[in-house]
């Protein structure tokens, strides 16, 4: 028989589950209300983070044109391969795929944990494609379209214009890409660099839908925005120039400035050998070498490199001389192929001599006794003095980064480096652009523009113009002498090779010592390259009323008037040619738009 | 109460609508959320298999009402040596998959021997502790029964399916406790004492590494968001963004996009949650505290028409499964370890869906032959 008391009991604990049931329901209906009401919204916007990746549409650097509206720099279309923490997995297959040693794996195993990185810039079509089709297998790679910066002019303007590139994890530190966040292009070098936030355009954005396994499904509709390309930047800078100079320099290295005489506005500024940018960027190993290349391609010598003037700094000496009242227009000096300064022998180019010579004659034959004699009667700290008023031994103030500042010395100047007096024999050097003399052709290029419009300093611009000021104490007669001197140098003397018919250039050759040139050989031909003369050419044109003042450097290129000079005529006929037809820039503005 | 009895005197009773209509509600609720789910993971194939199972769960709960349930109690044994034998067998000599033996393949079908055990367990617990009424067992008895059960719990945990032992422990420690058992509170409490002592030891010599880091997993969900921690996080996603309303059906995207791990089984609630919403828990939670307050109150009529095996038997179903639901239902929302074991009446899959069904079938047979209580 049942025992009612069992039986009881058993139905009593049965009706007692209904409360630990109705209990736990109610936890969970607590609990998915915490979840759904009170933190519903934050965990919705994590559940759209999920599923949309925002990518970022690259916005197209701004146009660069030269003054005519010709193209510098532009945009093309190109595909870049960029990874994120999901290829870590993947860095094996993608790593063969596009062929990455173990140290590239590396290097891009600890960008790619840092965020998205690209693995592989400027894919064509093809390579795009291919990695496209195999997203499914590589889910932690995607194709980005990115818009690559293409310079039309190649290396002829490479340095001018500089180049842009992703800013590294350093520079972010600075205050200077304070703006920028990981990822971003910004200018690196040049022009790119100096006007980057004018070109610098305002990225787009985008998002996709995709799954757990990152597939994309498709775009949504949501947050999106165009990207807005930046500015044009219109230069100072005349294309044909730097196209002449660059064909002129040929396999020679150094560097040309092309300035107008009257504004400062930069027509041309270049240094070779050069490397076209876009190609560099794109190619490590080419990059390797060009860091290694013998002739320095990455050095930007128009602004970054100080050199010895040679006689070409006699056009500082001259003005000196005359604005001190050493020398006027009638002193003539003997020049029999030496003389003697503080007790040392120095020698003229001319062994037997140039004879009697006034100051026209010492600029056009570039005697070097005649200057000799003025660094006897002159202090140097005096000629230092002239020759700061030209604008020597400080930075022109030129719109581009990286400008040096030369070196003019001084009693000063070798006390504080080299503990030592000023010998007066030194400052025959001086005179001359030797010894610690070192400018920029930058530098030279604004000497020639004072000197051709009569004492005015003006600024070199890239972009606008500033105010010239003037240079006080030399008065505009003497300007004229040393201008007449120069004239005389094309039509009869050192620079003859600069010579053009109807444009009426005048200038001044150097032929710069490097040091301890004479103990490697005796002639210059003989020596190896890195000790070979620096050629100069420094002048303006047309002689009447100058337009345009230029300064070429070939560095070791041996004789000013044979090497520099035929250069400086080329870069001045290009100017006559592009600043005489007309018509043809407003057309090349037209398709740069 | 929902039972109706016909108007005329001498007629069999109507069977319990309240509780079928709540178990085919959620059926059918489950079969929307599913094919939201399925076509989510890209398996939109396998919905028809749902809808061909939920007509085989219909004439399996048609069969188990219209079968007498106490001659299936009678040989229940039978039927756990049948359970207790697949469960070996299945742990010693099956295939693998997913890393577990929880499966064996019969042909086209694929059987769960833990779904089977917890049937199987349920009737044979209500068969002796019912009978013991009036039939007391001896001692031995008591022990052999005993070691049989844990024997089942073994086998089904070495598969390894920790989850389905789990329930099983609990609706055998619960019916014996149904069943009259005094509750001694100094046993309870050395009991206690026993299980903080062996907690740590089964930490270090009872859980393989996974089952390790699932434990951790869930305590730390964000630590480790694309390891162990991800299901859990992601359906606590999934929970939350579903809001008051929810994103609407087939718009989920924590299940459209694969995020939500396995939606149409172990978490097919959290698919409910994010499509439907609060709105939508609610309605469902309601439901299965409905279905449980109906298999008490039958259970409960059963003892008071002194049937302890009716009785046992109901009570047994409804913590076989209830316990699995409140789990369930408490890990996707992320208040207990990740187990992986359906919900009753709304996951994918056959067998569980058979059993439950079954479960259905053969409470309703107890509440018809209780109907006057």
């Amino acid at each position: 028989m049942h025992r009612p008391e069992w039986i009881g009991t058993v139905r009593q604990r049965l009706l007692w589950l209904r409360w630990p049931l109705i209990g736990i329901a109610l936890v969970l209906v607590l609990r998915f209300w915490n979840l759904q009401i009170v933190r519903g919204d934050e965990f919705a916007d994590i559940a759209r983070d999920n599923y949309l990746r925002n990518e970022r549409l690259r916005a197209p650097r701004g146009l660069i044109v030269d003054r005519d509206g010709r193209l510098l720099a532009d945009n093309e279309p190109s595909f870049a391969l960029v990874a994120d923490a999901r290829g870590l997995d993947q860095l094996e297959e993608i790593g063969a795929l596009v062929s990455l040693d173990e140290e590239e794996r590396a290097a891009l195993r600890s960008r790619v944990a840092r965020g998205p990185a690209p693995v592989r810039t400027r894919m064509g079509y093809e390579e795009a494609v291919f990695f496209e089709s195999r997203r499914r297998d590589l889910p932690g790679v995607r194709v980005d379209f990115v818009p690559a910066r293409r310079y039309p002019q190649g290396p002829a303007t490479a340095h001018l214009l500089g180049y842009a590139g992703e800013v590294t994890a350093p520079q972010l530190l600075f205050e200077e890409f304070a703006w920028a966040s990981a990822g971003d292009i910004v200018g690196q070098a040049g022009v790119e660099r100096q006007f980057n936030a004018l070109l610098t355009g305002r990225d787009g954005r985008r998002a996709q839908i995709v799954d757990s396994r990152q597939r994309i499904l498709g775009p949504s509709d949501l947050r999106g925005a165009a990207p807005v390309r930046g500015e044009t930047l219109r230069l100072n800078v005349s294309a044909p120039l730097h196209e002449a100079a660059h064909q002129a320099f040929g396999e020679e290295a150094g560097a040309f400035v092309a300035l107008d005489v009257r504004t400062g506005a930069v027509l041309g500024l270049g240094s070779y050998p050069a490397e076209d940018p876009a190609r560099f960027r794109a190619d490590p190993e080419l990059f390797r070498a060009l860091t290694r290349h013998p002739r320095t391609p990455l050095l930007n010598r128009a602004i970054q490199g100080g050199f010895p003037p040679g006689s070409s700094f006699k056009l500082i000496s001259a003005a000196a001389a005359l604005a001190e009242g050493v020398v006027d227009a009638d002193r003539k000096i003997t020049c029999n192929g030496r003389t003697r300064v503080a007790g040392r022998t120095f020698r003229c180019h001319r062994a037997q001599g140039h004879g009697a010579v006034d100051l026209r004659e010492a600029i056009s034959k570039s005697c070097n006794v005649y200057f000799y004699r003025i660094a006897a009667e002159m202090d140097v700290d005096v000629l230092a003095s002239w020759a700061r008023a030209f604008g020597l031994g400080e930075r022109t103030g030129l719109d581009l980064p990286g400008e040096t500042a030369g070196l003019i010395p001084t009693r000063e100047w070798k006390r504080r480096v080299y503990r030592e007096r000023w010998y007066p024999s030194e400052t025959a050097s001086v005179v001359v652009g030797q010894g610690a003399v070192s400018v920029t052709p930058l530098q030279m290029a604004r000497v020639a523009a004072a000197i051709a419009s009569s004492g005015r300093l003006v600024t070199p611009r890239l972009a606008s113009t500033d105010p010239p000021r003037r240079i006080p104490g030399i008065a505009p007669e003497h300007f004229a002498l040393i201008r007449e001197g120069m004239r005389e140098a094309v039509l009869s003397g050192t620079a003859w090779r600069s010579r053009i018919p109807g444009f009426d250039p005048a200038g001044k050759t150097g032929t710069a010592q490097v040091a301890n040139a004479s103990r490697v050989a005796r002639n210059n031909e003989d020596r190896p390259w890195e000790f070979r003369t620096h050629a100069w050419f420094v002048g303006f044109a047309p002689f009447d009323d100058p337009e345009i003042a230029v300064a070429v450097l070939v560095q070791h290129g041996g004789a000013g008037g044979a090497a520099a000079a035929p250069i400086g005529r080329e870069i001045l006929d290009a100017w006559r040619i592009a600043s005489r037809s007309e018509g043809g820039a407003s057309v090349a503005l037209a398709s740069a738009r | 109460m929902l039972s109706l009895r016909r108007a005329d005197s001498d007629s069999r009773p109507l069977p319990d609508i309240g509780l079928l209509a709540c178990a085919a509600v959620l059926v059918l609720i489950a079969t929307a959320v599913l094919y939201s789910a399925l076509r989510g993971i890209g398996e939109a194939v396998s919905f028809p298999n749902h809808v061909a199972r939920v007509f085989v769960a219909a004439l399996v709960t048609w069969g188990a009402y219209r079968i007498d349930y106490r001659w299936l109690a009678r040989h229940s044994p039978l039927l756990f040596a049948l359970a207790l034998g697949l469960a070996g067998f299945a742990t010693v000599a099956a295939g693998f998959r997913a890393g577990t033996r929880r499966w064996l393949d019969i042909g086209p079908l694929t059987l769960q021997p833990g779904e089977m055990a917890k049937l199987s367990l349920v009737l044979l617990l209500a068969w002796l502790i019912g009978r013991s009424g009036h039939e007391p067992l001896s001692v031995r008895a008591k022990v052999g029964w005993f070691a049989a059960a844990a024997a089942l719990i073994l086998a089904i945990a070495a598969q390894p399916d920790l989850g389905s032992a789990a329930i099983l422990a609990g609706v055998g420690i619960g019916m014996v406790f149904l069943g009259g058992l005094r509750i001694s509170w100094p046993v309870v409490a050395w009991g206690t004492a026993a299980a903080v002592v062996a907690a740590p030891l089964l930490w270090f010599f009872g859980l393989r590494d996974y089952q390790r880091l699932r434990v951790l997993a869930f305590l730390n969900p964000e630590n480790d968001p694309l390891g162990a921690g991800y299901q859990s996080l992601q359906s606590s996603i999934a929970v939350g963004s579903g809001g008051l309303t929810g994103a609407g059906w087939l718009s989920g995207s924590q299940t459209g996009y694969e995020f939500l791990p396995a939606p149409h089984t172990d978490f097919v609630f959290a698919v409910l949650a994010e499509e439907f919403g609060f709105v939508g828990v609610v309605v469902v939670l309601g439901l299965y505290v409905y279905l449980g307050l109906r298999l008490l109150s039958i259970a409960a009529s059963a003892a008071h028409d002194r049937d302890p095996v009716g009785a046992l038997l109901v009570g047994g179903l409804f913590l076989m499964i209830h316990l699995q639901a409140g789990y369930n239902i408490a890990m996707v929302a992320g208040l207990v370890p990740i187990k992986g074991f359906p919900l009753p009446l709304m996951s994918y899959g056959g067998n569980s869906l058979l059993i439950t069904g079954a479960a259905i079938g053969l409470a309703a047979a107890v509440q018809r032959r209780h109907w006057l209580a």
